[in-house]
């Protein structure tokens, strides 16, 4: 496992112990499996990002708690921000073409092929509120690229909205 | 029950007698709390694994059987390549990269960074802050004689709020660094809904709103007593499928350590409302809309995913 080297093995054993048990705050606190899980997977992934810290803290498994509750916490006030962005978009005064832009091309508004590809993803985030995972999936790309794309669509539209 | 490692020697078995659904309210409640209001970690780390070990034994069908080593594969293959850009899963933001709020996780302080952010922002809002503390410091004259009755000085306490927060602050610790509270425990009680649970602890002025959007009903009613004798914290959540409204009222018992809770907002002014001369501000955290007021020692905040004419109708039947 990359990033974690020689502590690899306690990060996986506490992997293994404590998935199912973060993945039930989670789930409760976001009310949605996927979500759940993407929170529940970059928690661990933080621990590897910090795996001193983690592991040298006297409780390694509330530690592990405190950063799932921050990124849940995390998860929310950005997936608002998102949404609350496609809101505003949606207002805006080329709202009839963003409401309706797999019926009509939305090269109009945004160009190109990629441009449009990345809007749906957005889309698909932001306003049908799927996981990043989910939405990666979706689109036969990896999680990584998926939250890239967003962030140029993201950059596009609050550009283009402050034209407005 | 439990794995805690933590050495902690709290009796948690409460817990083991209660309804999933129960504890599952609990945890939902603890995520509408700000950090260090609600239970303490190990009591929400054993509260989750009660619900984990239920759910093993009697599958409900509310959690998907979790399959460990598909989601360790997930995790190497899909997850944790993506930690190389340094930045929380759901930060778009178009800043560089910076430390994260998550990545502060299990540490007390912010980071360098965290810290030169708020010195920049706090530059950028100095202006905004100082004007509206002008603006409170008038409008705290309307409030009412109860206050003064139960020995509060309102005119020590100023509204502040950034880009980010929004607080209660006593003037004599306007310019300190805001601590919030820490390892909060939830207190015995079974209350059928927010003005019982007042009513019990001899509160009787008007705090609990009595009307509520249609649709919403009446969850478990925590109240919060024995964790701190400086504070007394109600906390209740109406749900309605997936929408939720959390209102809590946190009584302050020692006027000479008043902690006030600081609340996370959006980046949105607030506004100010005037009902029986109290002030209402509200603003937006995170898409749901939150009212935040004092009444004399009550520091009482009401949120939800609900509309502006809804929370609106809530503190105006607060006094109905």
């Amino acid at each position: 496992m990359d990033g974690c080297n020689s502590q690899n093995e306690r990060i996986a054993q506490l992997f293994r112990e404590m998935f199912d048990v973060l993945y039930v705050y989670a789930k409760n606190a976001l009310g949605d499996h996927s979500l759940a899980e993407d929170a529940t997977q970059e928690t661990f992934c933080i621990a590897c990002a910090k795996s001193d810290e983690c592991l040298q803290s006297d409780n390694p498994k509330g530690w592990l708690m405190k950063t799932l509750k921050n990124v849940v916490r995390n998860t929310k006030r950005q997936r608002a921000k998102l949404s609350m962005l496609a809101v505003i978009s949606l207002n805006s005064d080329e709202s009839e073409l963003l409401a309706t832009y797999d019926e009509i091309s939305v090269d109009a508004l945004y160009g190109d092929e990629a441009k449009k590809e990345d809007f749906q993803i957005f889309k698909l985030i932001a306003i049908e509120k799927h996981s990043m995972k989910d939405a990666a999936e979706a689109f036969g790309i990896s999680i990584e690229a998926c939250k890239k794309r967003v962030q140029r669509i993201k950059k596009h539209l609050k550009k283009k909205l402050s034209r407005e | 029950m439990s794995g805690l490692d933590s050495g902690n020697s709290k009796d948690y078995s409460k817990y083991d007698g209660m309804s999933t659904e129960s504890l599952e309210e609990l945890l939902r409640l603890d995520a509408e709390l700000p950090d260090g209001e609600g239970p303490d970690i190990d009591e929400i780390l054993y509260i989750s694994e009660v619900i984990a070990k239920r759910e093993k034994e009697h599958p409900t069908g509310r959690y998907p059987e979790i399959d460990v080593d598909a989601a360790w594969e997930n995790f190497q293959t899909k997850y944790l390549p993506y930690m190389t850009d340094g930045r929380s899963l759901y930060d778009f933001d178009d800043e560089e990269p910076s430390h994260t709020e998550e990545e502060n996780a299990g540490t007390d302080n912010p980071s360098p960074t965290s810290r030169k952010r708020i010195s920049l922002r706090g530059r950028r809002h100095l202006k905004r802050v100082v004007s509206i503390a002008a603006v409170i410091a008038v409008l705290l004259g309307l409030m009412t004689a109860t206050a003064y009755a139960m020995g509060y000085d309102l005119w020590g306490v100023i509204a502040q709020w950034t880009k980010d927060t929004f607080t209660f602050v006593s003037v004599s610790k306007a310019n300190e660094p805001s601590e919030p509270g820490e390892g909060d425990t939830i207190g015995d009680g079974e209350y059928a809904d927010l003005q019982a649970a007042l009513d019990a602890y001899g509160i009787t002025e008007q705090l609990a709103p009595n009307w509520i959007p249609n649709g919403f009903t009446v969850g478990k009613v925590v109240v919060n007593d024995n964790s701190s004798p400086d504070y007394v914290v109600f906390n209740t959540c109406y749900r309605n499928d997936a929408k939720s409204i959390m209102v809590q009222i946190k009584m302050h018992q020692n006027q000479e350590n008043t902690s006030f809770t600081t609340w996370q907002k959006d980046d949105m002014d607030v506004d100010t409302v005037i009902i029986a001369d109290c002030t209402f501000y509200t603003m937006q955290n995170a898409g749901r809309e939150c009212a935040v007021w004092i009444n004399g020692p009550f520091e009482c905040t009401i949120n939800g995913n609900i509309s502006s004419e809804e929370l609106l109708k809530i503190i105006e039947s607060i006094f109905n």
